[in-house]
C-alpha cells in the first residue's frame, strides 16, 4: 500500500525545490508540482516505484520545464518576473546581475531537447547523480553524461551567440 | 544596471557555472512550498480511492494501511493451515463464531461470516460497511457530506464472502496469507496457552504471533511485528460477540448524514461481470513482449499458480551458442529475435511468494558496456509483489525497475472500471468516436492552483469480451466540457486476437504519451515445464 502523505511530506519539498530552480516563479512552480503529484498517481498504477525521490523530482522537472517553454513562448523575456525572495546578496545591484544571470539560464534551458532539459536540470538544478537520474529516466548513465555535455555546449553555444549579438546591436 | 557590472555572456564553462549558481541560490518560498504541499496532502484524502492504495508497501504500520491489515488478520483467521495438530480446531472454533471482532489501539473490524457482512471502523474518521447479501458497501469519511453507497469490488467480495476467500486463496495487496506456522506451548502466569508462528505469504516483510486459549481453542491476539525492524509492532485482539454492527450507522457515523447513492446501473454491472469474465479467461501462457524501444524484450510465463519473467538483453551479435529458455525452440519466428538475447531470470512466483533476481540488476547495465561480462549467478530475494498479481494484472507493477512494467498486460486490457469514492463515473453505451463500444468515464478533482478535474476515458468493445482498445487520459479546468479536450494522452490496444479458451487480447499496444509501441506474442499452447518454475534451493537460501 502506498503511504501518499508520507510521500509527498517526504519527497515532495525537494521536487518543489527542483522545480522552483527551474522556473523561479512561485504559482509556476506550485502548479509544475501538483501536476507532478497526479502524474506519479497516474504512473504507479503502471509501475512500481522504488524511487519516489526521483520519480517526483524528474516528473516535477519535466513539468516545468514544460511551463518554462510556455512562459519564454508566450513572453517576452523581459517581462517575465521572477520572485526571487531571498537573494543571496544584499546589494541591489548584484541581486539584479544574479537574477538576470538565472533568468538567462532558465530562458536558454528552454531552448535545450526535452531529454537534455530534464537531464541539464535534475542534474544542476536538481542536484542529482548520474546514476540517479539514470535510473530515473529508465536510461543508461553514458547517456546522461551525454546529454548534460550536449546540453553544457549547447547553453554555451546560446550565451556565446547572446553576446555577438549584443555587441553586434551596440555598435 | 551600469556597464561595469553587467554580466558578460562569454560563452565559457565558468560563465554557465555562474549562472547555476545564481539560479540554485535562492531558496524556494516556504510558504508557497508548505501550502503545495498540503494541497497535496488534502487531495489524497479527498480522493482517495482504491487506486491510490493498491500498490503495497515494505510495512503496514501506517494509518492508511490499518483497513487492509486489519482485514487480512480477521480473514486470517480463518484460512489457517491445517497441517499442524489443533489447527483445524482452531479454524473450526473461528468459523463457528457469528461475530469475530479485531480491534487495535486505532481501529475495530468487524466480521460475520454467515451474514456475509465486514465493517470496519478506524477511530472517529474512517467507517465502511460491506453488505454482501445486498452487494453493496458504505463508506463515510470525517467532513464528508453524505455516506457513500457503492457496489462491491473483487476486494470487497473476499472480505464479506471468506468463504470464497478461503476457496480461492488469494486477496490483493495489503493483506497477508499464511502459508506455515509452527506451533507451541507456553505458560505464562500459571496458564497455558497454545502459540503459533506465522510465515506470511511475503515472507520478507512482517512475522506474527497467534495466541490461542486452548480452552475456547480460539484466537486471544495477533502480534505482528516487522522483520526487519523489531520495534515496529502492532496488535490485534479478538473478541466474539455474539451480534454486530446491522450497518454503517452502528458503526458510529451520524445519523443525519444521508445516504449517496452511487450504485451503478444494470447495464454498467452488466459490463463489470463481462469484463470480469473476460479476465479469468487468460489460462496459462507463455508471452513475449517486445517494446519498440529495442533495449530489451520480456518473456513471462504463468502456470497455474506459478509464473515467472525472464529479461532479454540484445546482445548485438548472434549467440547461436545461448541455450534457449526450457520450454522454448529458437525455431519459433515470433521470437526470432530473442535468439540474439541474452536471457536472465528476472522475477519467479512458486504460487506462494515472489522473488526478484538481484544480481540481474547488477549484470544488466555492465552488460550495455561490457559484452564480455559473464552472467552473474542467480540470486532470489523475496520481494513485496503479492503472487496474484502477474495473474490479475491489476496490481502487478513489475519492479523497481521502470521497464519490467511492460509485462502488466491483463489489467490494462481488462481493468476494474467500477466505481471508487472520490470518482466521478458515467456509462455511455453509444460514445461518438469509437463506433460500437461502450464507453466509462471517470474523474477526479486535481488540486492545482486554478482547480482541474482529471478525466479517464475506456471504450470497451462488447464484440471482444469488452476488452478496453481506447484509453484517453487528459486534465481540464473544473466545470469545462470534457469533449472539448484536444490535448489527451491515448493509449490505443489494438490487433485482437481471441485464444483457443475464449480470451480476447490485443497483440499491439500504441501509448501516444509516451511514444511507445508494445508487441505481445501470446502463445498459449507453449510448453510450461516444471523446471521453469523450480527454484534454486542454494541461492534461495543465501538471499533470505
Amino acid at each position: 500500500m502506498v503511504d501518499w502523505e508520507a510521500i509527498i511530506r517526504t519527497h515532495g519539498p525537494m521536487a518543489f525545490d527542483t522545480a522552483w530552480r527551474v522556473l523561479g516563479h512561485a504559482a509556476d512552480t506550485e502548479d509544475a508540482v501538483q501536476d507532478a503529484f497526479m502524474e506519479a498517481f497516474r504512473l504507479h498504477r503502471q509501475q512500481q516505484v522504488r524511487n519516489w525521490g526521483g520519480l517526483l523530482r524528474q516528473l516535477a522537472t519535466r513539468r516545468a520545464v514544460d511551463r518554462l517553454r510556455r512562459r519564454y513562448t508566450a513572453l517576452p523575456l523581459e517581462k517575465c518576473s521572477s520572485d526571487l525572495t531571498s537573494p543571496q546578496s544584499e546589494h541591489p545591484e548584484l541581486i539584479a546581475i544574479e537574477r538576470e544571470l538565472a533568468e538567462r539560464l532558465r530562458r536558454g534551458i528552454a531552448k535545450l531537447s526535452d531529454r537534455e532539459a530534464t537531464v541539464f536540470s535534475l542534474h544542476y538544478l536538481g542536484e542529482m547523480a548520474n546514476g540517479e537520474i539514470a535510473e530515473s529516466l529508465g536510461i543508461s548513465a553514458d547517456a546522461v553524461g551525454v546529454a548534460l555535455h550536449k546540453a553544457r555546449n549547447r547553453l554555451k553555444q546560446l550565451f556565446g551567440l547572446e553576446r555577438a549579438e549584443s555587441r553586434a546591436s551596440r555598435s | 544596471m551600469n556597464a561595469n557590472s553587467e554580466p558578460t555572456y562569454d560563452g565559457s564553462d565558468e560563465m554557465l557555472d555562474h549562472m547555476i549558481r545564481a539560479t540554485t541560490a535562492p531558496p524556494a518560498p516556504a510558504d508557497i512550498k508548505d501550502r503545495a504541499i498540503e494541497r497535496a496532502v488534502a487531495f489524497i484524502s479527498r480522493s482517495h480511492s482504491r487506486k491510490w492504495r493498491e500498490t503495497a508497501r515494505p510495512w503496514f504500520l501506517a494509518a492508511s494501511a490499518t483497513v487492509t491489515v486489519a482485514a487480512a488478520c480477521v480473514v486470517a483467521l480463518l484460512m489457517m493451515p491445517s497441517s499442524s495438530v489443533g489447527w483445524d480446531d482452531v479454524t473450526k472454533a473461528v468459523k463457528s463464531q457469528p461475530w469475530i471482532r479485531a480491534t487495535t489501539t486505532n481501529s475495530t473490524t468487524w466480521l460475520s461470516p454467515e451474514r456475509q457482512v465486514w465493517a470496519f471502523r478506524m477511530n472517529d474518521i474512517w467507517f465502511i460497511f460491506i453488505d454482501g447479501r445486498k452487494q453493496a458497501k458504505f463508506e463515510y469519511r470525517t467532513k464528508q457530506k453524505h455516506v457513500a453507497k457503492m457496489a462491491m469490488r473483487d476486494e470487497d467480495k473476499r472480505l464479506a464472502s471468506p468463504n470464497d476467500y478461503l476457496s480461492q486463496g488469494i486477496w490483493l495487496f495489503g493483506t497477508e496469507k499464511v502459508v506455515s506456522q509452527t506451533r507451541r506451548e507456553v505458560k505464562e502466569d500459571g496458564k497455558n496457552w497454545i502459540e503459533f508462528d506465522l510465515v506470511f505469504w511475503r515472507g520478507d516483510m512482517n512475522l506474527g504471533t497467534l495466541r490461542v486459549n486452548p480452552e475456547t481453542r480460539l484466537p486471544i491476539y495477533l502480534v505482528l511485528r516487522s522483520r526487519t525492524d523489531g520495534t515496529k509492532s502492532t496488535r490485534f485482539d479478538y473478541t466474539y460477540p455474539t451480534d454486530g454492527p446491522a450497518d454503517i450507522y452502528a458503526l458510529g457515523v451520524p445519523a443525519d448524514k444521508k445516504i449517496d447513492d452511487r450504485m451503478p446501473s444494470k447495464e454498467a454491472m452488466r459490463v463489470f461481470d463481462a469484463v470480469a469474465a473476460s479476465r479469468a479467461r487468460i489460462g496459462d501462457f507463455r508471452l513475449i513482449v517486445i517494446p519498440n524501444s529495442g533495449t530489451h524484450s520480456l518473456i513471462v510465463w504463468r502456470k497455474g499458480d506459478r509464473w515467472r519473467i525472464d529479461w532479454c538483453e540484445p546482445e548485438g551479435q548472434p549467440r547461436a551458442a545461448i541455450k534457449p529458455p526450457d520450454g522454448m525452440g529458437w525455431g519459433d519466428p515470433s521470437i526470432e529475435k530473442l535468439k540474439l538475447s541474452w536471457v536472465g531470470p528476472m522475477y519467479f512466483c512458486d504460487g506462494q511468494k515472489v522473488f526478484e533476481n538481484t544480481n540481474l540488476k547488477e549484470v544488466i547495465p555492465r552488460r550495455r558496456f561490457e559484452n564480455s561480462q559473464p552472467p552473474k549467478p542467480v540470486a532470489w530475494k523475496p520481494v513485496n509483489i503479492a503472487p496474484q498479481d502477474l495473474l490479475s494484472g491489476d496490481n502487478f507493477t513489475g519492479s523497481s525497475w521502470g521497464p519490467a512494467h511492460k509485462a502488466r498486460f491483463v489489467s490494462l486490457l481488462y481493468p476494474d472500471l467500477s466505481p471508487v469514492p472520490g470518482w466521478g463515473f458515467e456509462l455511455d453505451s453509444q460514445p461518438n468516436g469509437v463506433p460500437g463500444c461502450v464507453l466509462i468515464k471517470r474523474s477526479a478533482s486535481i488540486a492545482t492552483e486554478t482547480p482541474q478535474v482529471g478525466h479517464e476515458w475506456y471504450y470497451l468493445d462488447p464484440t471482444k469480451g469488452h476488452a478496453v482498445v481506447q484509453v484517453e487520459l487528459f486534465n481540464l479546468p473544473a466545470n469545462v466540457d470534457p469533449t472539448s479536450a484536444k490535448d489527451r494522452q491515448t493509449t490505443y490496444l489494438e490487433d485482437f486476437k481471441k485464444s483457443p479458451q475464449g480470451f480476447w487480447y490485443a497483440s499491439v499496444i500504441r501509448d501516444t504519451w509516451r511514444g511507445s509501441t508494445t508487441h505481445y506474442h501470446f502463445d498459449f499452447g507453449a510448453a510450461l515445464p516444471d523446471s521453469l518454475f523450480v527454484m534454486d534451493e542454494a541461492s534461495k537460501s543465501k538471499k533470505q
